[in-house]
């Protein structure tokens, strides 16, 4: 019995409880055996069993108290996708109660399990899993006890709102709070536990309404994590360096000394001891100071003050420029290694082109992106001598508190105490280890000895966050006589720091493809570290998707084709035929072999191969208007049909694709980092406009829900098909093929003059 | 430190600030309030909105001396007897939320449009709030739920 679940089982208990006799084991004796702070903490997202593994004990993830109220508690997240809400109907269906039964607890790093990072669109296809198993360990375990009591077989007893009933006998009944209130199960999480029939099923299939949408809107304690406070709370903000890499050589020292200002802290970074010993520390090179005060304003007043005066050594550290990235990924790449046999794929796909009826070669790019949380990054850190508590938006909270507690020179994780709760979107933003502004505002509360809540500017939060790394995808392929794919080489070169996102998975999209292509070769080039890289909402697949969507409508009309009979006819998958037919009959589609003047375009996308917990089949048909003066292009309408097996909250997936939509039409019409050899230039919203409320599309989405298909997750794939969607139908509208995003009015006019 | 008192959401309060002291720091870390958020400090996306006399004003640069003898009503104070008020539910029923931190500015905005046109277009609402970001995509529920709070606001 580990001291960890000892505090959970502690915690869990609450008024009531029955837990006697326990002796906790001294965690400094523990710590003694193993270094806890050298090893980075274990992230199980893909990984149901070792989420069970790391926390094997039933009463660590449920307890059930006298009068039938349910605690379930999860390692994952809200982060604005309506997760806890599906995780919720999961439990109450498994375990046979309402919905409201059941309080779903996360985000505190002393009593959650460890279920990994809320991120790779993994929460219903591994976690959602997991939390099953367990509520149905519960279920099974709640059973026997019945039996027990009621002196009947198991299989004489039927469920219902939490209490067993013998069937066709109400009068010998025992409810779940009688059976177990207050007390432990006592039991490990069964793997194999039996679980409910989906045909049983009456809570999951439907439209539950989110249970943080009503706090959020009437402002309620506790909606936001954002909204987090401790008394005697300062205030902090930075001065970052001008340029990547400066140094600090001097600044107005008489700031510190101004009314209400607490103190003023410069960092050496990289050299600042507390920074330089957290491992996985992602944050760009640059020093900077640190304002904290009594008030906001004053803080935010001493930093404009400070950047007047401050002097730097500030010079280019960054090898190219948002314009020439694209070359410079090119001339600069060295290969990755995606495939294992890449070679002899490869010499297949050469016989296969030599022997190619016709051949067709084409080059696609995509650019550094901005996550653009509407929250810029913050963090509430109250740090007491060996003892810390942090409130963040991190989507890993374990990750955080691994990070903080090295930032403070501790001994062990465990000091920390995290809570994480409802943020502001992130898309990946606080993924992993983007955990520094936890860091710094720890940092800084054990500095100055007071609870401090550090917040980034908008500036920062555009300038020293991380980005999408940029892609280029040049696809060749062969052709037979009857105009079938033969041969399909890929090769894609992009920029990566370090392996934040691992460059590894930089062509997984393209080559999961279920399109019957012959011999697929794929390569990747990593040409980094330029700016800063992370794992931003679909990763690479969404670049590697729009070369391949773009290029399947490139073949289909050179050599004839409808651009939709086409992928049909390089497709063996059922669901993948389904979904097309789905979305391109919603939408109205006629068959046509060339461009129609209509602007309508289809992409279809499997977000990876079957197995994977994100293994979603998407077909969306986009509808846009071209104005061919200007190049402008506007997205009238997205027909989205979708995939994801057992669906279990059909407006909760609505509103995701509709999101995914906008979110991508964003990206695809508008969007791309600017940077100059010193530093980045898209500062603001301003400089780095998204799709606003004239913009947005109509969006009509067809689910296809398998009942018989495991569910999956669609958080990331929903945003895959669009920008091809939109290129395709730009194609369909003018003729004008543009291939590098974003689709702004200047390369689609470049595109149009070249027609 | 400087006080002035302001009147929010109905009830006048005594707040350490100096005239130019920007509004929103005011209502989130000295009286409490969760409503307007912290999004850009710059004006540019709107999650900061409060009404100051019926009219939206970006709290972020909003300097405390504007408010002088004026009602700020924020999010919070939309509320009736601690629950939701109809624009507000509006927005609950039409589920018009993804991870929910541009809605303040929405229904601020909401608020003020449907004050002086009870019945807007598709057309008026996007005009209305085009300089409003919301990054999650909640655009057409957004749309919905404002249409939803009109044609609720027309019954009665």
């Amino acid at each position: 019995m580990s001291a960890r679940s000892l505090n959970r089982r502690q915690l869990l208990s609450g008024a009531g409880a029955m837990i006697v006799g326990f002796s906790l084991i001294d965690p400094r004796l523990a710590s003694a055996q193993e270094p806890k702070l050298a090893k980075i903490p274990t992230n199980p997202a893909f990984d149901g069993p070792a989420q069970i593994e790391l926390t094997p004990d039933l009463d660590s993830w449920i307890k059930i108290d006298a009068d039938g109220a349910i605690s379930f508690l999860t390692g994952r997240v809200e982060i604005g996708n309506g997760i806890l809400t599906a995780l919720q109907q999961i439990i109450a269906d498994e375990l046979s109660v309402s919905f409201e039964t059941i309080d779903l607890i996360s985000g505190d790093t002393d009593i959650v399990p460890n279920q990994g990072i809320t991120s790779a669109t993994t929460t219903i296809g591994v976690a959602a899993n997991v939390i099953r198993v367990a509520a149905a360990t519960a279920r099974n375990a709640l059973l026997d006890l019945a039996a027990t009591e009621l002196g009947a077989d198991r299989a004489e007893l039927e469920i219902a709102g939490g209490v067993v009933t013998v069937a066709g006998d109400s009068s010998r009944s025992v409810s779940y709070g009688d059976l177990v209130g207050g007390k432990l199960f006592d039991l490990k999480v069964d793997p194999d536990a039996e679980l409910k029939p989906v045909e049983e099923f009456t809570i999951i299939g439907t439209s539950v309404p989110r249970t943080d949408i009503p706090r959020k809107l009437s402002a309620a304690k506790g909606d936001f994590v954002e909204n987090s406070r401790v008394d005697g709370m300062k205030f902090a903000r930075i001065l970052r360096a001008p340029a990547f890499g400066a140094k600090l050589l001097k600044y107005d020292e008489t700031v510190a000394s101004q009314p209400g200002i607490v103190a003023v802290l410069p960092f050496k970074h990289p050299g600042d001891e507390r920074l330089d010993r957290v491992e996985r520390l992602e944050t760009m090179p640059g020093d900077f100071i640190a304002v904290v005060a009594d008030r906001e304003d004053l803080a935010i007043a001493a930093v404009e003050q400070l950047r007047k005066s401050a002097e730097w050594d500030a010079s280019e550290t960054i090898p190219t420029t948002s314009d020439e990235v694209y070359d410079w990924l090119v001339a600069n790449g060295t290969a990755i290694g995606l495939q294992e046999d890449h070679n002899a794929i490869q010499a297949e796909f050469d016989t296969a082109l030599a022997a190619a009826d016709q051949t067709i070669e084409a080059t696609y790019s995509g650019p550094y992106l901005h996550y653009g949380p509407i929250s810029s990054a913050w963090s509430l850190a109250d740090v007491q001598g060996d003892h810390a508590t942090v409130w963040t938006a991190s989507q890993w909270p374990f990750g955080a508190r691994w990070m903080v507690a090295q930032a403070l020179g501790y001994e062990e994780s465990e000091q920390v105490q995290v809570f994480g709760g409802s943020s502001s979107g992130l898309y990946g933003r606080r993924d992993d280890y983007d955990q520094e502004a936890d860091v710094e505002a720890a940092i800084l509360s054990q500095a100055v000895g007071a609870p401090v809540r550090l917040q980034w500017s908008r500036a920062e939060e555009f300038v020293w966050a991380q980005y999408r790394p940029p892609q280029v995808v040049r696809l060749q392929a062969g052709l037979d006589a009857g105009g079938s794919i033969t041969g399909l080489s890929g090769n894609i070169w992009t920029a990566v720091r370090g392996v934040h996102p691992d460059p590894m998975i930089a062509g997984m999209a393209l080559m999961d493809t279920p399109y019957t292509v012959g011999p697929l070769a794929v390569e990747g080039f990593d040409a980094g570290p330029v700016l800063r890289t992370g794992y931003m909402r679909n990763v690479y697949s969404g670049y590697n998707m729009f070369a391949l969507e773009s290029f399947m409508d490139e073949i289909a009309y050179s050599v004839k084709a409808d651009p939709v009979e086409f992928r049909m006819s390089h497709l063996n998958d059922e669901r993948a035929i389904d979904v097309i037919r789905a979305a391109t009959e919603k939408a109205g589609w006629t068959a046509h072999t060339e461009p129609s003047g209509a602007g309508i375009g289809v992409s279809f996308v499997l977000y990876h191969k079957s197995e994977g917990p994100a293994a979603t089949y998407l077909a969306y048909v986009a509808e846009v208007d071209v104005d061919e003066e200007s190049g402008a292009v506007r997205v009238q309408k997205m027909t989205c049909a979708l995939d994801c097996g057992l669906v279990v909250n059909p407006d909760g997936v609505k509103n995701q694709v509709e999101g995914g939509v906008i979110q991508a039409t964003s990206w695809a019409l508008k969007e791309q980092v600017t940077f100059d050899r010193s530093i980045v230039t898209s500062h603001d919203w301003a400089t780095y406009p998204i799709l606003t409320f004239p913009e947005v599309p109509e969006i009509d989405v067809v689910i296809v829900n398998r009942v018989d298909q495991p569910w999956k997750g669609i958080g990331e794939p929903v945003t895959v098909p669009v920008a091809s969607a939109i290129a395709n139908a730009i194609y369909d509208a003018t003729g004008a093929r543009v291939r590098h995003l974003p689709l702004n009015p200047d390369r689609v006019k470049a595109a149009l003059d070249a027609r | 430190m400087a006080e002035i008192v302001i009147k929010v959401n109905g009830v006048s309060q005594t707040v350490d600030a100096a005239p130019e002291s920007q509004l929103l720091y005011i209502l989130r870390n000295q009286l409490h309030l969760n409503g307007p958020k912290f999004g850009c400090g710059l004006t540019q996306c709107g999650a900061c909105t409060v009404l100051i006399d019926g009219q939206p004003v970006r709290s972020c640069l909003a300097p405390v001396s504007i408010v002088e003898d004026k009602d700020v009503v924020t999010l919070d104070g939309l509320n009736v007897d601690g629950k939701p008020g109809p624009v507000q539910q509006a927005f609950i029923d039409e589920q018009a939320a993804q991870c929910g931190y541009c809605i303040n500015g929405m229904v601020m905005m909401a608020t003020s449009l449907l004050a002086k046109n009870p019945n807007p277009t598709d057309d008026d609402i996007r005009t209305h709030l085009a300089a409003n970001l919301c990054r999650c995509g909640t655009h057409t529920r957004i749309i919905k739920a404002i249409k939803r709070a009109a044609a609720e606001g027309a019954a009665q």
